[in-house]
């Protein structure tokens, strides 16, 4: 006892030393925590003083109104708005239920041994740029799209006016020829989400309980009935909440719409195959060459707008992601 | 709770349900296994077994943990090869009927052979009613039949007069020895001819599983019943035949194996394989 | 025989067609995606294909030019010309092969002269020391014919290449000449048909387009350029970005698993949420209104710093669940020696962390490669290399994104291969990420 005491005391006092550093060590710690908590605040305070000017000037009701000119100062961001509902629905539209099949291929239908190999590559198509979307989309997707839908369509459409049809009649301010349209940027978009709601439409189903499927096996349900009644159900709170994260990724989207929107600015046409602009593309393509502050302020109160929708979106999103997936093995995409 | 212990799901009306004659399940079909070797991937689970199972009656099935006692019992109504790799080799005949033929659909199997797991697995998304209704609503039953047919099952699972005025409450929020019965009830709402169960009483107090070894005796009238059970006094009061797994060491991978089937009387007080009787005795398993 | 439910046979097909539907699905929805990738990689691919030899591109532009005056078929006009470009084609071919033929043998002739210069100067040593056989005679005379003959070759070939350089020259023109007069044939087609093979992709940075070129000869290499500046604007401004961002993320990152249930430390985590949310456009807004708006130039610099705040909710969150993973048992047998909790988290915790870690920083520096609309606010874009972070500069997805727009299908042809280079950065770091962590996932 005696012989250890002193080497031990000589480790208490070298603990004594380093234990100070504690304390210090906590606050460092919570100062790059707070530098995360500064970084919302500047983002927030930066939309929100950079975009005073335009809400003095014009409240949020230019949202509503069509008409963008920035050489007559003339801010109507309707066309903004609208082109980003309009393409981020169109993708949602397609992407949602054909991502939520392609989850239930990977985690209930695709032979065992292809599970992990596909799931992980459906990740990988996840993490493709969207600019390379946008870039495919120029080159490769709208040749084949004028000619193979959105010619014969609006041919067979014509200039319907009423309601459902007139969103497929023929564009009135570029040729249909022309490809660019909210139609073919909703169709990129949803190429694009594809892989973000199929792999999270995966986790969320390969984490219902097993036990759940088996009870529907067990008074005869067949394997679709199984999926639909057991699995789908089971987690169909999570599934949407992919969507949703889906649709956030697509209306917070830049460079897939700009590229292929087409980019009218002044008014919004009932076709879908017309060209258009989305919030995030119109900002992108004038911020850096705002002439007046005004201008800028404009963009910046539509970057605002953007901001909260997405916020909100995803909040929700995530409320029901979590909601299914926090159980053993359930982990939550970031 | 006398009224419980007589289930009378009585489908006069027939529409849906043409096999059934009125008072369950018409066939008094033994089940056969012949040859039957399940694997998993290239193991083989247990040695083939070979065995006929009485109707109308209930067989237990006992043995050390990992002898193959579920793996068996999940090849009865082909939800064994639900597991990936799973295959199995040899023959199951409901009658004389192939569960394994050629064109026979797992679901037709499953759909007359009902299972209880061992957890209870009420479907989290559905109502208590909804739970027992669930493969009748499949079926396409009517919806009067179906209400019925509910009230029934769960007079038969003797769980009525417990959940009577919260059908529409989740199947969540019953207690376990609830949760079970209604699982239970959710199996004989099909009107299977068999009836698996998969240690149905292991995460129950002793009271739930009383009222569940009650009511599989009531039940052995029209079902025949297979019972995997840990518990040998629980085998030993409600079988009337009882298989035991053992698990053969002498393969570098154990296996297991049938050793000994027939009466519950005889295998308890003479077993013929001395492996049963040490395991009866408690010296090993 | 086995007693069926009345709707059996419907349940039974429409379970085989909702399977079989999703299947087809999956494989259709797929398919676009994957064609996505095939394109990148073939089109961007030959960009990347190297021929050494500087004519290959004339033939393939004369090739191209042939194609498209028979494609045409315009009777009148076009059997002339058609006649003339196969005929300069064939001449060009010939010419071609002889050049490459004579240069090889250019290259050979010195050795083998050498060889036999020494057999004879070994016959000849025979000769003086042993006397004169008649064989030995024949011998050297006919080593000294064929060093004449070889000789004669040299001097041929050494007159008519640049007899062959003249009359290539005069055949070249010859097509530039024909491709002008073929109306509606567009040089930029042919040169960048010819020239696809032909980028000194990484070491050249961008050159003025030729927007309409007036002759084959005229879309020389010089001027397409590669997107080596590109390569390195990427590096220079992701790396700069992570450097910002690594301190942030991680030392924020441990105190969420260090201190987690504090009031602040959820605090942080909704922040990292809201900054994952946040489309990367409002991230590009802001670092336009904080640094260019401040510093009124557009710089290297203020792309990382937007970029940098894409990455720390990655590079916090993956930090934060891989200290997490660490199991207690290792952090408990640590306490135990009475270590403090910041030693303890330097020296055990962090280090087995470590992979997890790695993984974060991978994949933010993945994510924030592709990232090119806060870009388009920050950086502005420059066409040739800059190694200086307060400057404008260029990155490979403005670049692709650039090109894409730009009229010239040269141009388009360096943005598919750029597009592939930030493809397989993309997707090398993800399965790098993935093979780090494949431990902990299996
Ligand atoms: N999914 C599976 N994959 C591979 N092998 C399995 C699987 N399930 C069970 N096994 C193997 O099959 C053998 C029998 O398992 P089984 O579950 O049938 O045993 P059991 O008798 O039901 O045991 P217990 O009484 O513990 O439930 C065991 O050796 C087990 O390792
Ligand atoms: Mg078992």
């Amino acid at each position: 006892m005696a012989s250890q005491a002193e080497p031990l005391s000589g480790l208490k006092t070298f603990q004594r030393r380093i234990e100070h550093g504690d304390l210090p060590f906590r606050y460092l710690t919570m100062f790059f925590g707070l530098l995360v908590i500064l970084l919302v605040v500047a983002i927030g305070w930066v939309v929100w003083d950079g975009s005073a000017e335009a809400r003095a000037e014009f409240g949020f009701g230019f949202l509503f109104q069509e008409g963008w000119n920035p050489v007559n100062n003339n801010y109507g961001a309707w066309p903004a708005i609208y082109g980003t509902l309009a393409s981020s629905g169109i993708a949602l539209l397609i992407a949602g239920p054909l991502g939520v099949l392609i989850g239930v291929f990977l985690s209930e239908l695709c032979p065992f041994s292809l599970r992990m190999p596909l799931s992980f590559l459906v990740e990988l198509l996840a993490a493709i740029p969207s600019v390379i979307y946008g870039m495919w989309g120029i080159f490769v997707f709208i040749p084949f799209f004028v000619k193979y839908i959105a010619i014969p369509i609006t041919d067979l459409v014509g200039n319907a006016t009423t309601f459902p049809l007139s969103l497929l009649s023929a564009p009135q301010t570029a040729p249909v020829t022309s490809g660019r349209g909210i139609m073919i940027a909703g169709i990129i978009l949803a190429i694009m989400i594809l892989p973000t709601i199929a792999a999270i439409s995966r986790d969320v189903l390969v984490v219902v309980p097993n036990h759940q499927r088996e009870a529907l096996l067990a008074v005869g349900a067949t394997r679709w009935e199984m999926i639909w009644k057991g699995v789908i159900s089971y987690a169909r709170a999570g599934i949407v909440g992919g969507m949703m994260l889906g649709l956030g990724r697509a209306l917070g989207e830049t460079m897939a719409a700009l590229m292929v929107i087409g980019s009218l600015k002044k008014t919004v046409e009932s076709s879908l195959f017309a060209p258009g602009i989305s919030a995030a593309a119109l900002v992108a393509s004038e911020l850096p060459n705002a002439d007046s502050s005004l201008h800028a302020s404009t963009l910046i109160l539509i970057a605002l707008v953007l901001f909260g929708i997405t916020l909100l979106l995803n909040a929700a999103a995530r409320l029901l992601v979590w909601h299914v997936s926090r159980g053993p093995g359930g982990n939550v995409r970031a | 709770m006398a009224d419980a212990t007589k289930p009378t799901p009585d489908v006069t009306g027939s529409t849906g349900a043409a096999r059934t004659n009125g008072r369950g399940p018409a066939e008094t079909n033994n089940v056969t296994l012949e040859d039957l070797k399940p694997y998993y991937g290239s193991f083989q689970a247990v040695h083939a077994v070979n065995a006929t199972i009485e109707p109308r009656s209930v067989t237990a099935m006992i043995g050390p943990s990992g002898c193959g006692k579920s793996t068996v019992l999940r090849c009865i109504n082909r939800m064994h090869e639900n597991i990936p790799g799973a295959r199995v080799e040899g023959r199951v005949l409901l009658g004389e009927q192939n569960v394994y033929g050629r064109g026979i659909a797992p679901q037709t199997i499953r759909r007359r052979i009902g299972m209880v797991f061992q957890q209870p697995n009420p479907l989290k998304m559905l109502s208590i009613a909804g739970n027992v209704a669930v493969g009748l609503r499949l079926e396409g039953h009517r919806e009067s039949e179906i209400k019925e047919k509910v009230e029934a099952s769960l007079k038969g699972a003797a769980l009525w007069d417990e959940v009577k005025d919260k059908l529409n409450d989740s199947g969540m929020a019953l207690s376990g020895g609830q949760q079970q019965r209604l699982c239970i009830a959710r199996a004989i709402a099909m009107e299977p001819e068999v009836l698996l169960l998969d240690e149905p009483c292991s995460a129950l107090d002793p009271i739930s599983t009383y009222k569940i070894e009650e009511l599989l005796v009531e039940l052995k009238k029209r079902y025949t019943i297979v019972i995997v059970t840990h518990n040998m006094q629980q085998a030993a009061r409600i079988s009337d035949r009882t298989m035991v797994f053992m698990v053969d060491i002498t393969d570098k991978k154990p296996k297991g194996m049938l050793v000994e089937y027939g009466e519950t009387a005889q295998v308890f007080t003479n077993p013929q394989d001395k492996r049963t009787q040490d395991y009866i005795s408690g010296e090993i398993g | 025989m086995i007693n069926q439910s009345p709707n059996y046979l419907r349940r039974r097909v429409f379970d085989l067609f909702m399977r079989g539907m999703t299947i087809v699905a999956t494989l259709l929805a797929l398919v676009p995606l994957f064609l996505i990738i095939g394109y990148v990689f073939i089109r961007g691919g030959s960009g990347l294909i190297y021929f050494p030899d500087e004519y290959a591109r004339y033939e393939i532009g004369v090739e191209k030019l042939v194609t498209m005056l028979s494609d045409r078929q315009d009777p009148q006009y076009d059997r002339d010309l058609f006649t003339q470009a196969r005929n300069d084609q064939s001449s060009l071919e010939t010419n071609l092969s002889t050049t490459r033929r004579y240069q090889e043998r250019t290259k050979a002739i010195p050795g083998e002269l050498k060889d036999l210069r020494a057999s004879l100067n070994d016959v000849s040593e025979r000769i003086e020391n042993r006397g004169a056989t008649p064989e030995r005679e024949a011998e050297q005379a006919q080593l000294a014919s064929q060093i004449a003959t070889l000789e004669n070759e040299q001097a041929t070939i050494k007159a008519e290449l640049p007899q062959l350089a003249s009359e290539r020259t005069t055949l070249i023109s010859d097509i530039d000449e024909l491709a002008r007069s073929a109306r509606g044939v567009s040089l930029d087609d042919l040169g960048s048909v010819g020239l696809r093979h032909y980028f000194p992709f990484f070491t050249e940075s961008a050159k003025p387009a030729p927007v309409m070129a007036t002759s084959i000869q005229q879309i020389s290499i010089t001027q397409v350029g590669g997107v080596f500046h590109g390569i390195v604007g990427t590096f220079l401004i992701v790396g700069a970005s992570l450097l910002i961002a690594l301190p942030i993320g991680i030392l924020a990152g441990v105190f969420l698993s260090e201190y987690p249930s504090t009031q602040l430390s959820t605090f942080i985590r909704f922040s990292t949420d809201v900054l994952s949310a946040a489309p990367s456009i409002i991230v590009g807004v802001t670092a336009y209104v904080l640094v260019v708006q401040r510093t009124k130039e557009f710089s290297g610099l203020a792309g990382s710093v937007a970029l940098s705040v894409l990455m720390v909710p990655v590079i916090t969150r993956t930090t934060e669940e891989m200290l997490k993973l660490v199991p207690t048992t290792v952090r408990e047998a640590a306490f135990g020696l009475g270590s403090p909790k910041w030693w303890l988290t330097l020296t055990v915790v962090i280090p087995a962390a470590m992979s997890g870690i790695v993984t974060g920083a991978l994949l933010a520096f993945a994510r924030a490669a592709g990232e090119t609309a806060p870009l388009l606010l920050t950086i502005l874009g420059k066409n040739q290399v800059t190694w200086n972070l307060l400057e404008p500069m260029a990155a490979l997805p403005l670049i692709t994104y650039k090109y894409t727009e730009n009229p010239s299908p040269i141009q388009n042809d360096l943005a598919w291969t750029s597009a592939l280079v930030l493809t397989m950065l993309v997707l090398l770091v993800n399965i790098m990420a993935r093979w780090v962590t494949r431990k902990r996932t299996r």
